[in-house]
This record gives C-alpha cells, sequence and structure tokens, in this order.
C-alpha cells in the first residue's frame, strides 16, 4: 500500500513537472524553430540506438573474440573509463581554438594532448593492476 | 483491462535482434547507475532553479547576498554535474541497451505510453545535456533561444524521471538490493561490480579534469576544462563578453561620458568625480552562468552611496543600464545585494581594463555574473 501512493505520488509530481515544462516551451513557441528542434530531439536518440550503442556492441564483441579471458576485464575496464571521459573529451576538442578572444580564457587548451595524457594514465594504471593480478595468480598456484 | 492489451505473436520475427546481451546488463548494475543519474539531474534540477530565479526572482523575496559565493558553488555545481551527467547517463543507457530488443515491444497501451515517455526522457535529456555543454563552449548550432528553453526543457527531463522512477521503483530497489561482491574482473571479463566501478571512475575523472574552472587549487589538473581561469590575459579574470564584441569600445572611453543617475533627481557625474568618491575594496568572485568562476578584489564607489544622492535608500529597486544594448544591458539589484554593492572603477588595484567593463561595473555578492553590468552608464532609482 505504501509503495503504491509512494509511487503514484512521485508519477503524479512527475507529470505535473513535465505539463509545466511543456507548457514554458509552448510559451517560447514563437522563438523555437519547431522542425530543429524535432530534429535535434530525434537526431539524440538516433544518433545513440544506431551508431554508439551498436559501436559499443561491436567493440564488446570484438574484445570478447581478440583477448585471452583474463586480459579482457581489464581492457574492458580501461576502453569503458576512456570512452566515458571521451564522451565529454570530444565536444572541448570538437571546440577548441573557436573562442572569439582570448580574453575569455575559453577552450584555449591542448584538448587532444590533454586527453591522451588521460588514456595514457588509465593504461598505464591498468597495466599495473593487471600486473599485480598475474602475480596474485602465480602466487596462489601450488608450487 | 483486456481491452488494452495488445496481441503480438508470442516469439519474434526472423531477424528480430537477441535481448540477451551478457551478465552485465542486469539491474543490479541499472539500478546504480540510474540512481547516479537521478541525482546528478537532481542536482542540475535545483541548482538550475536557483540560476533561473537570479534573473527572474519575485518582488517580496529578492535573491540574498549571503553567502557571497553562493551562487559560485551553485552554478558550479550545476555545470560540473552536466559535465558529468554526458558519461553517466550514456552508462545507463548501455546498461539498458537491450532493452531496445525486447519481445513483444509493447505488451499494452499502458506500457506503450510507458516506453514513450522513456523516449522523451532520453530524448530531451541527451539535447538538454548536449546544448548544455555547447553553451559553456559558446557554441550555438540550435535554432532556438537557449536559457528560456534550457529553463523548459529542464521541467519535462525531470517529469519525465519522476514519472521514469515511479515506474521502475520496484525494479530500482531489487536491483539497489542486489550485492555487487566479489573481484572487479574474473575469468569471463568485466564483472558487475567492475562495470560500476568503471563508470565511476570515468565520470569522476570528467568531474576532476573540468572542476578546477571553479576551484582555484583544482585548476593545475583542470585538461578538459573549457575555461582556464588562472590563466586570463587580462587582470587574472576571464571576461564572457568582450567590449568589441558588445560594441561599446568608442562610447565607453568617450570625453562625453556620463553617469546618470536618475531618482527624486537626476544626477550627472563624470569619471574623474565617481573617480574622487570614497571608494571601498571587496573581495568577491564573478560566477558566470557558464560555470567558471574566480574570486577578485573590486575597488570603487558604494553604489548605495551613489542612490542616496537622488534620494534612494537600501529599500530601493535600482536598475542598472549599460552602454551595451541587447540582452545582457540591464539589470535589477535590490535588498542585500544593494546594500554591498559597488559601482567598480578598480580591479586587482588596476584600472579596470575596456573589457572588464570600463569605466564602471556593477559588482555585488552572490549574484549571477551576467548581472553583475558592464559599462554602466544609467542608475534608475524607483520605490524611493
Amino acid at each position: 500500500m505504501f509503495e503504491r501512493v509512494t509511487r503514484g505520488g512521485i508519477g503524479v509530481l512527475g507529470i505535473l513537472a513535465a505539463a509545466w515544462g511543456l507548457h514554458l516551451l509552448w510559451v517560447d513557441r514563437p522563438y523555437i524553430k519547431t522542425l530543429n528542434f524535432g530534429e535535434w530531439l530525434i537526431s539524440g536518440i538516433l544518433l545513440h540506438d544506431l551508431i554508439i550503442a551498436n559501436v559499443v556492441l561491436l567493440v564488446g564483441w570484438l574484445l570478447a573474440k581478440l583477448l585471452p579471458p583474463h586480459l579482457r576485464g581489464f581492457v574492458q575496464g580501461a576502453l569503458t573509463v576512456i570512452a566515458l571521459v571521451g564522451s565529454m573529451a570530444f565536444f572541448v576538442i570538437w571546440r577548441q581554438g573557436t573562442a572569439s578572444s582570448p580574453a575569455l580564457a575559453l577552450l584555449r587548451q591542448n584538448y587532444v594532448a590533454n586527453f591522451g595524457i588521460i588514456a595514457a594514465a588509465v593504461v598505464v594504471c591498468t597495466a599495473v593492476l593487471y600486473a599485480f593480478s598475474l602475480r596474485t595468480i602465480r602466487k596462489s598456484r601450488p608450487e | 483491462m483486456p481491452s488494452l492489451k495488445l496481441r503480438l505473436p508470442s516469439t519474434p520475427p526472423p531477424g528480430w535482434p537477441s535481448e540477451d546481451r551478457g551478465r552485465l546488463h542486469h539491474e543490479s548494475v541499472t539500478a546504480r547507475l540510474g540512481s547516479a543519474v537521478g541525482i546528478a539531474f537532481g542536482i542540475c534540477f535545483v541548482t538550475g532553479v536557483l540560476s533561473h530565479y537570479q534573473s527572474h526572482p519575485w518582488a517580496w523575496l529578492p535573491p540574498p547576498a549571503t553567502p557571497a559565493g553562493g551562487y559560485r558553488f551553485t552554478q558550479g555545481l550545476h555545470v560540473i554535474t552536466g559535465f558529468a551527467s554526458i558519461p553517466l547517463l550514456l552508462a545507463k543507457l548501455w546498461s539498458v541497451q537491450h532493452k531496445l530488443a525486447q519481445w513483444p515491444p509493447v505488451r499494452s497501451v499502458l506500457h506503450a505510453l510507458e516506453r514513450a515517455s522513456v523516449a522523451v526522457l532520453i530524448a530531451t535529456a541527451l539535447v538538454q545535456l548536449t546544448t548544455g555543454i555547447l553553451n559553456t563552449l559558446q557554441y550555438y548550432p540550435f535554432k532556438w533561444p537557449f536559457a528560456s528553453v534550457h529553463y523548459g526543457m529542464a521541467w519535462v527531463v525531470i517529469g519525465a524521471l519522476l514519472l521514469h522512477i515511479a515506474v521502475q521503483l520496484p525494479v530500482i530497489r531489487r536491483g539497489l538490493a542486489t550485492k555487487l561482491d566479489g573481484p572487479l574482473v574474473d575469468e569471463h571479463g568485466l564483472t558487475r561490480r567492475g562495470a560500476v566501478t568503471g563508470v565511476g571512475v570515468g565520470v569522476g575523472i570528467v568531474g576532476l579534469t573540468t572542476v578546477g574552472q571553479v576551484v582555484g587549487p583544482l585548476a593545475k589538473v583542470a585538461l578538459l576544462a573549457p575555461r582556464r581561469p588562472d590563466r586570463a590575459p587580462q587582470q587574472h579574470l576571464p571576461v564572457n563578453r568582450t567590449a568589441a564584441a558588445a560594441n561599446v569600445r568608442k562610447t565607453a572611453v568617450s570625453a562625453d561620458y556620463r553617469l546618470t543617475v536618475r531618482g527624486t533627481s537626476t544626477r550627472t557625474l563624470t569619471v574623474a568625480q565617481i573617480e574622487a568618491m570614497p571608494a571601498q575594496t571587496r573581495d568577491l568572485s564573478i560566477a558566470c552562468v557558464e560555470g567558471w568562476s574566480r574570486g577578485a578584489t573590486w575597488t570603487g564607489p558604494s553604489l548605495l552611496d551613489i542612490v542616496a544622492m537622488v534620494g534612494g535608500t537600501a529599500d530601493s529597486v535600482v536598475t542598472i543600464s549599460s552602454l551595451e544594448k541587447g540582452g545582457f544591458s540591464r539589470s535589477t539589484i535590490t535588498a542585500g545585494q544593494l546594500k554591498e554593492a559597488l559601482l567598480a572603477t578598480h580591479l586587482h588595484g588596476e584600472r579596470l581594463t575596456l573589457d572588464h567593463g570600463y569605466p564602471l561595473r556593477l559588482i555585488a555578492p552572490d549574484r549571477k555574473g551576467e548581472l553583475q553590468t558592464k559599462w554602466v552608464d544609467t542608475v534608475v532609482v524607483s520605490n524611493v
């Protein structure tokens, strides 16, 4: 009973919040190019479901085929971290150097190099963890 | 309600993709990632509403002046959480990727509505985060006004998220109750615990390498931060809009420049007269809506002293206008912020540069950067 009331309450709150948001967007409609807005909404889902999701699936499948079982988990972990950091790095790499003036101190870093440093650090940390795990396995084997 | 049930074959058609995507796609992983997304979106929503309130306050509840760094904290948190939400949301979507292949795709009208609400949540969340980050990069490839649509869509996102939580609550509880014990990797690869840890590390790195645009001591590791306030070429502080972009390069340095103060009477002041007024020095940060911030030392006459020249008091409503025309040309200041505000002439002991608002700029505590009006030329005092 308590859970039903809780779920009902959260649901009603959600519907009211979304309705208020839609009302605000409706008020703004003279300033919104509706077709462009719709394109963005649909593109986000298509980009994710058709491209990003399938690339991830393909990479996972390749790792399973190509890597030995013990190494696979470490590579999966490192790639997960690098890919997630890359999802943010993509934007700053894409727009690097495009700020209108140096006074803004905006997008003036070498993001390709910076992302490389982060990726390299992840690889090194993963390699160290892998080396430790190999050592643990060797030690646990009977002589 | 049997009439609402949809009748589809019990087995999928030939060629339909398999729903089995391995052991990582499990509700224990999804519930944890989903909870993190929920918390992150909740933080973004609350801090976003606070930011919106700075620009659209109720008259009876003016934005406070304390704590002085309040907006700096909430907006910094808003933007850094937004950055971290990008990888977090992608990871959450990955964890439920297999549901795209579920059969039947819809079981009933109610189920179709639920899936439609999830589609709305995903579409709006992806657009909200993408356009949010593009705004911090000052890039606007979309054809709608960013601020008002970002605010309206925030309500849609949070509403759709609450609805999703209401529908999925039993699954979330079951997933969170399932422990993720054991190693991070085993003989089959990454474990569920390893996957959640990997996402946590990735999201943590995004946070750590961007938060330096708000937290000065972490600037050295701000490898992915769009802004580097510590590397600003002018007076150790970035600007968000230059004098050239605001088209005030001539008017701001013109010999004809006068500050007009209107209240029960009208006064006009030259730059020399303003500089001759008793000055105060305050340490106040500039906190931009785009998330970056930096502390600075400002000097100039108290705004309240100028307001008093035309009969105003601390209870007045004061509108500050700029030489600049357009969206950021005017702001209103009242109550606590008014009492503490300066019309700054100097930054870090040096005369303001043109890009920082020469000859005069407003600076007040706990105030959104775009409301710290630059190139001030008119002060209007009402409710005197």
